[in-house]
């Protein structure tokens, strides 16, 4: 058993088992909303197809090998979703596209999450110069209109995944902090933080033990709601050719070829859009759902 | 002789109003009459919870009608049939022939709008008059209830409780209403401040010859400013008669609680006796009287049959099924000195 | 109210300040040498440097950037390396195509909203309410570059209604990249607009004002929604930052010659200057229109003129 003879270890154990029960009656209260469940049963097939992909097809021969005499053909029970103009199977890119857009739009939430709730965290429990210095900050940052800002920062850094993902990660920092920070800020003076410092814990133990766990509702909210507005944002940019560089069949990018042809194939501009759509949709249902969930006071 | 046939402000009966939610039916008005003459006041006791201020706006209709069903007999004011009354004749009958003041004056003021609006709202819609006309006739009522009419540009944060509660009353008397419904008028404020605006409801009471419908859970204030008495538990009248009849021959178990719940400055050592038990859960109202769990002198009968009303003399009347004992009484008796 | 309106004016310059030393910085880090691109494909080293030395490439940040803001309070922000014309004129040249197109994707964006939002309060839980929540969301959910393509789609090439893009003056080239920029906005502006009404539907003092005999349609429209315009308000000025950067991805889909396809076009250029400039000018203008929501919040909520006055 950890540390049970320390009044903070206590709160420790009893806040796992408050956790834990919380945790049941999340899912509760989710599991009523009948759009939520939608949602996550979306995703949960999304990131199976994406982890299966490559069990079916291969990138060489089925989303990169161009294909001439096939090119820009309609839907067909051949080709699913068509073909583009270089001939590859539209269907097979989608599916493959997935692999480019859920990553991004979760690992470009980690990094906002790691940047915004460290910073937040740190400008809500000390308080004074730090908070200000780190609130302007993200102020600074929340007034370049988010695309700006992806795209000044793609454009300084190159095009690739992982510079995509830092872009649109450093866009949706400043609303982690402001979520941190408020949360920090409720629970900043609880008696329980000051009978932990009594007991002599240091300042980021009883941020990590005891401050975080109760900031972490409001978190997950965001969490949720902003991998759909992520996946957005990096398909957007591929759009405008900023994204990940060609051939690989991010919807965003193929969308934007597609507009080339839009005239007379018009299919090709409706299926990836369908799927950025469609994933989004199912994340904010579950975001909403998520929301309601933790929320008591509901909307009735 | 039961009621001859006066000159009645209010007529109704059998109102009953319920509201359907997911969760269930609440019962919150069950079967009420009320019978108010005009000029008088008639004070509705009852605990939080009894469905006092649900029948006060069903008189008006302003029980929202998606959950809330309203179901009487009748409900007639001044002459007037309510439940026949288009919205539009409804609207024109609010705040003219009948008003209400709620509750909590810290939220029934518009944030956003001057008091002197607000108070000129009501003028300019039932009389007619321009917003300049209206406005200096909301300046005239702000004096009246005792605030210089220069605030009447100001917003409803920038005044205490017991102002906003007289901007209220103000609002609520602007077109001479012929029945005001004061719910829990002075709850909200300091005593020293409730006693103010009593004073002030008492005395434009007389001035406009309004009749009143008082709406407390405070005995006192009854005892004060009230002719006739009927006290409600659980959406169902229990008691009703006049002032006397109710104070001074209290035949109700309930009433009698809470005459036994005030402490008595008299006997400070004595204990304060609580009615036990807490009001019936309005989604689940017991079969038989509403009162019979927590009632000292229950029987057998009580809990399977709806008391009916035993007339105990003058306008007295009683929903106990005890009372057909001609020799049963409650233990409360109060002595009033011959003068 | 004007100590307060002048101590925000004040205060946004260290703000406008920061946020230009931000982009300035990160756009350095670009990688990529901008003498080359001055010079040209036939230069020597020599003219390079020469560029170099004219430009003052090879001054430290620190030192380039106060050159840089030397020049944006005296409005030059430098010439573009492509163009060779100056940024501040070239912007100013763009930016009627993106205002026009703005305020007309704000217009359809309140139209939509407040009168959807109000009707689903209002009718809260039944099923228009649901079908509107339903449209919120989906209009969330779609990417608004896919959103205009659609619209391209189904009403210039399919039905003609409407030119796919390009801005000839008409009111009719303005309709579909104003739809597509309203529409996504609308979408999370509803469900504000939904939300607060509920918030204010509940409130004690529509009793008051019904029990008054006023009507149920002017307890909606005046007395409860003059309150709930309180948190719109509040995030409308926060979303105009959103509609400039809709107008970024609307411009390249409609070929809208506006600001947004200029930075676009410039950054696929590699044109600095040009980007930084445009970037730091726009974060000015919804620094300014941000201050000005801010004002206007006050006049709709005397509670908020009263704080700001003290």
């Amino acid at each position: 058993m950890t540390n049970n003879t320390a009044t903070s270890g206590n709160l420790l154990v009893s806040k796992k088992y408050a956790k834990r029960s919380r945790v049941a009656e999340i899912w509760r209260n989710l599991k009523k909303n009948k759009g939520a469940i939608i949602g996550l049963i979306i995703m949960v097939f999304l990131v199976v197809i994406a982890f299966a992909a490559p069990l079916f097809l291969d990138y060489e021969r089925d989303i990169i090998s161009q294909n001439v005499p096939e090119r820009l053909q309609s839907p067909s029970l051949q080709h699913l979703f068509g073909t583009d103009h270089v001939g590859r199977d539209i269907f097979a890119r989608v599916i493959w596209g997935a692999r480019y857009s859920l990553p991004i739009g979760v690992v470009a939430v980690i990094v906002a999450v790691i940047l915004g709730v460290t910073m937040g965290t740190v400008a809500g429990y000390y308080g004074g110069m730090i908070e200000n210095v780190l609130m302007r900050f993200g102020d600074i940052f929340a007034s370049i209109p988010h695309i700006l800002l992806a795209i000044v920062v793609v454009s300084a850094l190159g095009q690739s995944t992982i510079n995509l993902m830092i872009a649109v990660g450093v866009t949706s920092t400043p609303a982690f902090i402001r979520v941190a920070r408020a949360a920090v800020l409720t629970v900043r003076n609880q008696e329980y933080i000051e009978s932990a410092r009594a007991v002599g814990m240091k300042d980021w133990q009883i941020i990590l033990q005891h401050i975080i766990p109760n900031a972490l509702s409001p978190i997950v909210v965001q969490v949720t709601l902003r991998v759909g507005s992520a996946i957005i944002s990096a398909s957007s940019l591929c759009f405008l050719g900023l994204g990940i560089p060609a051939p690989a069949p991010e919807w965003g990018a193929m969308l934007s070829e597609g507009r080339k042809y839009i005239r007379d194939y018009s299919y090709m501009t409706l299926f990836p859009g369908l799927a950025i759509m469609i994933t989004v949709l199912a994340l904010n249902m579950l975001g909403d759902g998520l929301r309601d969930a933790m929320d008591p006071k509901m909307k009735k | 002789m039961r009621n001859e046939k006066k000159d009645l402000i209010l007529d109704v009966e059998n109102l009953s109003v319920r509201f359907e939610t997911e969760d269930g039916v609440v019962y919150a008005t069950n079967g009420v009459s009320i019978k108010l003459e005009k000029k008088k006041t008639l004070g509705l006791v009852g605990e939080t919870g009894a469905g006092k201020t649900t029948t006060a706006k069903a008189l008006m209709r302003l029980v929202p009608e998606p959950p809330g069903v309203i179901e009487c007999d009748k409900i007639v004011i001044d002459g007037m049939d309510i439940m026949k009354m288009r919205p539009k004749d409804l609207e024109s009958v609010r705040g003219k022939e009948i008003s209400m003041i709620f509750q909590d004056p810290m939220t029934a003021l518009n944030p956003v709008f001057s008091v002197g609006e607000q108070i000129a709202e009501s003028i300019e819609i039932h009389e007619k008059r321009s917003k300049k006309d209206a406005f200096a006739k909301a300046i005239e009522m702000l004096e009246m209830v005792g605030i210089p009419g220069s605030r009447a540009h100001e917003y409803p944060h920038q005044f205490s409780g017991g102002m906003k509660q007289r901007v209220v009353i103000a609002i609520a008397l602007a077109c001479n209403p012929k029945l005001l419904v004061a719910d829990e008028p002075t709850t909200a404020l300091d005593v020293t401040i409730q006693a103010q605006v009593l004073e002030l409801m008492k005395q434009l009471k007389q001035k406009y010859d309004t009749s009143m419908i008082l709406i407390t859970h405070d005995l006192g204030i009854v005892a004060e400013v009230c002719d006739d008495v009927m006290v409600m538990y659980a959406g169902r009248i229990v008691e009703q008669g006049t002032l006397e009849e109710v104070f001074n021959n209290t035949k109700h178990p309930y009433t009698e609680g809470l005459f036994g719940s005030i402490p008595n400055i008299n006997d400070r050592k004595s204990e304060l006796q609580p009615i036990p038990g807490l009001m019936p859960d309005p989604t689940d109202l017991p079969k038989g009287c509403s009162f019979a769990p927590r009632c000292p002198y229950v029987r057998q009968s009580c809990k399977e049959e709806q008391p009916e009303h035993c007339h105990m003399g003058g306008n007295h009347y009683v929903a106990c099924s005890a009372y057909k004992d001609p020799n049963f009484h409650i233990r409360r008796r109060v002595t009033v000195e011959a003068e | 109210m004007h100590r307060y309106i002048a101590k925000r004016l004040l205060m946004l310059i260290p703000v406008l300040i920061c946020v230009s030393f931000v982009i300035f910085f990160i756009m350095d880090l670009a990688p990529g040498d901008p003498a080359l691109i001055i010079a040209g494909d036939q230069a020597t080293d020599e003219m390079i440097e020469k560029v170099k030395e004219d430009y003052g490439f090879n001054d430290p940040l620190l030192v380039r950037y106060a050159n840089y803001m030397k020049g944006l309070v005296k409005g030059d922000l430098g010439t573009s390396y492509v163009s060779k014309k100056d940024v501040w004129a070239t912007y100013c040249q763009r930016f009627p195509a993106t205002a026009k197109l703005s305020v007309a994707a704000i217009v359809v964006s309140l139209v939509l909203s407040l009168t959807l939002g109000v009707y689903s309060a209002v009718n809260q839980n039944t099923w228009k309410d649901n079908v509107s929540v339903v449209l919120a969301l989906l209009g969330l959910s779609m990417p608004q570059f896919w959103l205009g393509l659609l619209l391209i789609i189904a009403f210039a090439l399919n039905l003609g209604w409407f030119p796919s893009g390009g801005d000839t003056g008409t009111w009719k080239c303005l309709v579909l990249p104003a739809i597509t920029i309203g529409t996504n906005n609308a979408a999370l502006m509803t469900r504000t607009t939904r939300s607060s009404m509920l918030d204010v539907i509940r409130q004690d003092y529509l009793c008051t004002a019904r029990a008054k005999g006023v009507s149920e349609k002017r307890v909606i429209n005046h007395h409860a929604l003059r309150n709930a315009l309180i948190p719109i308000i509040t995030i409308a000025g926060v979303q105009f930052a959103y509609i400039l950067g809709g107008a970024v991805l609307v411009e390249t889909v409609f070929a809208w010659p506006g600001v947004g396809r200029l930075i676009v076009d410039s950054i696929n250029m590699r044109d600095i200057p040009m980007v930084t400039g445009c970037v730091v000018i726009t974060t000015m203008i919804v620094c300014v229109v941000q201050l000005l929501v801010d004002i206007l919040y006050a006049y709709v909520d005397p509670r908020i003129k009263a704080q700001y006055t003290k």
